[in-house]
Order: C-alpha cells, then sequence, then structure tokens
C-alpha cells in the first residue's frame, strides 16, 4: 500500500516555549487505512493536525502528504493540497450558518480543481454527487436545502462529513467529531463515517480522548506513546 | 467568492443594511450638494446677459451688481438724471435702461423702468424677455409682473394693484387713489426677472408724490430728499438705481468704464457684469468650497461606519474564516472576501445614493422653481459625479483593507480551529 503520511523526526514547539511539545520519531499511515490516535486534551493532538494541514510547520523533521513534503511546498501549494487531499471533520462550526446543507457540501469542491475532476471523472455532477453523500449519510433532501444552523447537531456533523468527503480526498482527518453527539448517534455517525471511507478507499485518522472508542479502528496509537516530548505542562494550546 | 461575500452579508443583513444606508445618504449628500452649486451657478450666470456696462452711484461693485440684478440689498445712494442724459449720450452707446429700486409690493421688489428694459434686457445665452399675456407700458399706471409674482400673489392682466412706497412687506400709506393695472405678465426666465414687479418711472414719481405727504415712511426712503424739488428736472423721476448699457461694440466696455469711473459731475460706479460675477463667485467660492469638504467629510463617516462594522464582525467571523482554511481556502481568500463584501457595499451604497438623488430632485424641483425660481434641470450623471463615486468606490475598499489584513492575521494564527 501507498503511504498516504509519513513522519519523521518531527519536532514542534510553539515560538516563545521552552518545552518541546512534539517529538516524534516515526508516524506512517497508508492509503485507505484507519487511524485512532487517541491523547489527553493538551497533549498535543491539535497542533499535530494544523502540521499536517500545512497550517503551522515543525522546526525539525518531516513531514510528506502523498509522497509530498509539507516544507518543500509554499504555503500557497499547502493550501492547495489541503484542499485537494485532505478533508476536515471537526468537534462543531464545521459549517457556514447561513449556507444550505447542501451548498456547504459544495464548499469542498470549491476551492480545489482536483476535486471537481475526479467528480466528473466519475461521471457525476458537482450537485449530483454531493446529494447522494448527503442521502447516503441521512440527510434527507428536504433538509438539504435547509440553512445549515438549523440543523441538529448531529445532522451538522454528517453535513461536514460529507463535505469532507466530497471528491474523494485520500485523507480525513476527524478531530473529535463526535464529543458532540450521545453515545447511540454517535455509533451510527462512525458506521456512515467508516462505510464512505471504505467506499471512497479514503484513509481516516480519528483524533479523540475518548478510549472506548478503540474497538472500532484497525489501529489504535496513543499520542502518549509514540511523542518523545513528555511535557508536563497543560494548555499548550493557548498560543498567539 | 462574490458569491460567498452576498451571502455572508445577507446573513448580517441589519447591520448591512444599516451601513448602505449610511453610505447612501453620505452619496446623497455628496452629489446633491454638488448638483445645487452647479445649477445655482448656471442660474447666477444666466441672471444677464447682453448688458456690456452697468452705472451706479459710487458703491461696491459687487454691491452694484447685486441690487441692480439679483435685487439683494438696497442701494444707499443713487445717480441723478441729469447722469442718465450723459451716458445715454455716450458714443457707442445702442441702448439703456434706466432702473429706478427701492420700493415693493406684496414682498415683491419694484422695479421702475421704460419700456426699454422689455426691449433690450436679456438672460440666459442672450435670450429676450417675453411676455406670457399682455404687453408693455402703455400708460403711468401700467404695471407688468414677472411669472413667480404673478402665479404666487394670483396676478393677471388686469388685476389692480396698490404699490407702496418703501421696501417693507406692508405699508400703512397704500391709497387706492393712485392704484395700478397689470398690463402685462412676463414668461418664466428662472432668474430673478421673474420675482419682481415692473412700472414705469412716471408711474413711481405718482407714488412718491403720494407719499411725501406721509413723513414717517419718508425717513427710510432713499428717494425722499428729492421729491419736492421734482418741477425742477426734465426726467420723469428724479433719481435712479442703476442705468444699464449695451454698446455697439464689446471691446469698448474696457474703455467707456474708465470713462465713467472717471466722470467729475458726479461719482459713478461703472461694472461689466460678467467680470463681477466672477469676481463674486470667487468671493463665494471660500464657502463652496467649505461646503463640499463637509460633504466629504459625512462620506468620510460614512466609510467608517462601515470600518466599524467590519471590524466588529471579524470576530463572529474567524469561525467563519476558519472553515474556508479548512476547505482549502488561502489567507489570500479570507482577505479577498471582505475586500470584495466593502466593495460590494459601497457599491449598493452609491446605488442606493443615486436613486435617492433622483428622487429627491424629482419632489424638490417644482418647489424650488415654485419657491425660489431656481430651476433644477434633472440630467444624467455627469462625468465629475461619475469621478465622485468612483472615488467613493475606492475610498470604500482602501478602508476595508485595515480589517481584511486584520482578519488575514487573524486566520494565519488560528489556523482551522478558533479558540473563543
Amino acid at each position: 500500500m501507498s503511504s498516504c503520511v509519513r513522519i519523521r523526526d518531527l519536532r514542534f514547539r510553539w515560538p516563545g516555549a521552552a518545552d518541546l511539545l512534539l517529538d516524534i520519531p516515526q508516524l506512517d499511515i497508508t492509503a485507505g487505512e484507519r487511524v485512532m490516535l487517541r491523547g489527553p486534551s493538551g497533549s498535543g493532538k491539535s497542533t499535530l493536525l494544523s502540521l499536517l494541514a500545512g497550517i503551522h510547520a515543525p522546526q525539525h523533521g518531516s513531514i510528506e502528504l502523498l509522497q509530498q513534503n509539507l516544507a518543500a511546498l509554499s504555503a500557497r501549494q499547502r493550501d492547495k493540497l489541503r484542499a485537494n487531499d485532505i478533508g476536515f471533520v471537526f468537534q462543531q462550526f464545521n459549517l457556514l450558518p447561513y449556507l444550505c446543507a447542501l451548498d456547504n457540501v459544495l464548499l469542498g469542491s470549491q476551492f480545489s480543481r482536483q476535486r471537481r475532476q475526479r467528480i466528473a471523472d466519475s461521471g457525476e455532477t458537482l450537485t449530483g454527487a454531493a446529494e447522494r453523500l448527503l442521502t447516503e449519510l441521512g440527510i434527507v433532501a428536504a433538509i438539504q436545502q435547509q440553512p445549515a444552523h438549523t440543523l441538529s447537531v448531529g445532522q451538522q456533523q454528517r453535513v461536514a462529513v460529507a463535505r469532507a468527503l466530497l471528491g474523494k480526498p485520500a485523507l480525513i482527518i476527524a478531530d473529535e467529531p463526535t464529543s458532540a453527539l450521545d453515545a447511540e448517534r454517535r455509533d451510527e455517525f462512525l458506521q456512515l463515517l467508516f462505510k464512505e471511507c471504505e467506499q471512497q478507499q479514503t484513509a481516516l485518522l480519528f483524533v479523540t480522548h475518548d478510549a472506548s472508542l478503540a474497538s472500532h479502528f484497525s489501529r489504535h496509537l496513543e499520542l502518549a506513546e509514540i511523542n518523545n516530548a513528555h511535557a508536563n505542562h497543560t494548555g499548550a494550546s493557548s498560543h498567539v | 467568492m462574490f458569491k460567498l461575500a452576498l451571502y455572508s452579508l445577507l446573513n448580517r443583513r441589519g447591520s448591512a443594511i444599516l451601513t448602505i444606508v449610511a453610505i447612501a445618504l453620505s452619496v446623497l449628500l455628496l452629489l446633491g450638494v454638488e448638483r445645487v452649486r452647479d445649477q445655482v451657478r448656471a442660474n447666477f450666470a444666466n441672471t444677464v446677459s447682453g448688458t456690456d456696462i452697468i452705472v451706479g452711484a459710487r458703491t461696491g461693485q459687487v454691491q452694484l451688481l447685486l441690487s441692480s440684478v439679483f435685487h439683494i440689498g438696497s442701494m444707499t445712494n443713487t445717480l441723478s438724471w441729469d447722469s442718465y442724459e450723459y451716458l445715454k449720450e455716450l458714443p457707442q452707446v445702442r441702448w439703456h435702461i434706466p432702473l429706478a429700486l427701492g420700493d415693493s409690493v406684496g414682498g415683491a421688489p419694484v422695479v421702475a423702468t421704460t419700456n426699454d428694459f422689455f426691449e433690450h434686457f436679456q438672460y440666459g445665452s442672450r435670450q429676450p424677455l417675453e411676455f406670457a399675456t399682455g404687453e408693455h407700458f402703455s400708460g403711468p399706471t401700467d404695471v407688468v409682473v414677472g411669472a413667480l409674482v404673478a402665479s404666487q400673489q394670483g396676478h393677471e392682466v388686469g388685476t389692480r394693484i396698490t404699490i407702496a412706497h418703501g421696501a417693507g412687506g406692508i405699508s400703512f400709506s397704500q391709497h387706492d387713489i393712485h392704484d395700478f393695472q397689470v398690463r402685462g405678465v412676463l414668461k418664466a426666465t428662472g432668474t430673478p426677472v421673474d420675482k419682481a414687479v415692473y412700472i414705469p418711472l412716471e408711474g413711481l414719481a405718482l407714488v412718491h408724490d403720494e407719499v411725501t405727504g406721509t413723513p414717517s415712511t419718508d425717513a427710510e426712503s432713499e428717494h425722499d430728499h428729492d421729491h419736492e424739488h421734482m418741477d425742477e428736472h426734465a426726467g420723469p423721476t428724479q433719481t435712479l438705481s442703476a442705468v444699464l448699457l449695451g454698446l455697439e461694440s464689446k471691446p469698448y466696455a474696457i474703455r467707456m468704464q474708465r470713462q465713467i469711473n472717471t466722470y467729475t459731475t458726479e461719482p459713478l460706479t461703472a461694472i461689466m457684469p460678467g467680470m463681477t460675477l466672477q469676481q463674486l463667485w470667487q468671493t463665494l467660492s471660500v464657502f463652496e468650497q467649505a461646503l463640499f469638504v463637509i460633504t466629504v467629510l459625512v462620506v468620510i463617516t460614512g466609510l467608517l461606519g462601515m470600518l466599524t462594522t467590519l471590524l466588529a464582525s471579524l470576530r463572529e467571523r474567524r469561525r467563519e474564516m476558519a472553515v474556508l482554511r479548512a476547505v482549502g481556502a488561502g489567507p489570500g481568500t479570507v482577505f479577498t472576501l471582505l475586500v470584495s463584501e466593502a466593495a460590494l457595499l459601497t457599491l449598493l451604497g452609491c446605488v442606493v445614493g443615486v436613486v435617492g438623488l433622483y428622487a429627491a430632485q424629482l419632489i424638490a424641483a417644482p418647489l424650488l422653481a415654485q419657491q425660489l425660481g431656481l430651476s433644477l434641470s434633472i440630467t444624467g450623471l455627469q462625468a465629475n459625479e461619475w469621478a465622485l463615486l468612483g472615488l467613493v468606490l475606492i475610498a470604500g475598499i482602501l478602508v476595508s483593507v485595515f480589517p481584511a489584513w486584520r482578519a488575514y492575521k487573524l486566520s494565519l494564527a488560528d489556523g482551522l480551529t478558533v479558540k473563543l
């Protein structure tokens, strides 16, 4: 299987911080893999994600996404790579509240020509692909036209998944997407997410603090085990 | 991108509408003041045309122009009938109009003159006066009224009018012994001609004769001291306020002006109306510029309102920006989004302002014509108005660069998740 994410000797500290937050000698995710990354809050999960997203750059080491070294790309190229090949689902506030569910999904293809191309190659229209994904995720046609802010939290999360999946990106990064859902809806949500990822052969990096979800994943990583920087401090994310 | 800006704005339509209204009002004011300024200037310049020289007693040039043509202010000095006889005989004089001012009827200034006025006086681009109904004087108690006076006071040919002595609105020395009769009504000209009542010089003599018996009102009149000596003079009235002269050749006016100004028998002032109008505008240009500066400040206030709204919206929009960043938008996109939002707001403000301008003009034009005799012509947007609108738009975009830059920095720092 080809490599989706390849991290070597990653070291990162926030500007002005004394201690290293992340020191990850090695992390690999192969294409289509389903990986859960667990760690308590403040352990650097979100920071790792923003490094993967190319929003921030590590002081040392390399991150390769789809065999491309992020450090070698310009900010614009990293934005492009993110638009083309990574779908994000966050804990909340995934959607633009004033757009309808369908337009929110289509937003995923607006900044990426590759995603539009892949949809066209599969013989679907943009709207058709978005509607199919939404329907498969249980958002019926009537709800697709509703403004995002009128949807329930569970519905919003599923719309976010549809957007992340639209145009078959190589990787979905989900950051605590289920923490706002109750247990029943959480399991239902996970099943839908897995099903869609499998269909599209999209790798999934699922970040959570909840160890009880481990059984759902083919691979389970503890951030504390792969990260050598055993920072005691909390509030690592209080940057800026 | 523009669609996103539009939807985002619609989401905040309350503050967006207020911002548009503020910009629209300031644009309306800016263009409106410019228009009124231009029209007033044009009307002003149109007031007199074809008159080469105006002569009055020794006084300020602007004052002579204002009182003789615009009927603004009163002249304290008069020139004698003898001087008029002298002016008439000067070489190159093609026509001459004597004017005696200072009285009023129902608030309208009374201009005592001769039929030469209707024959030779010109306004606008050398348009002669025309009668809407009736004709010029044929007897001493005939009256010709301007178009505005006729419509405001309800005069028509045959109406009887009592002319009072003095410039005040109502006089207590009104007698129906010498009441006048309207013989003609002039067509509207859009100049002060419309606002005046015209009587023959002989008629003025009748009025003043009548008034000499009432000393209490005489004290304020500039004519009174001569009334008792009427018989000694050849003319129908002893003194005049001003004389308008038309010359055979225009270039001769400069020489004649000097000649009249140095006339030794009586101190006189001669002006060339075109030059004096320009002088007057130069005097007034300070006020014009002040007015313009104020309207520009109003526009800036409107744009600052938009700046405030944009800055205030940034906080609630950090999540919006983060979502866009997550789906692959660069920070430049965030910047462009805010700038295009401001451009849209300013553009809509300009459009609403221009629509408002025309609406206001349609409503105000008949009122202004009726009340002030000021004719506002409703024209398309002129080149300078397009330029002003363009400047407002550019200023609006420039103003938005600051919040856009802040949004850019915020979205760089926030990344994909916002910690609020």
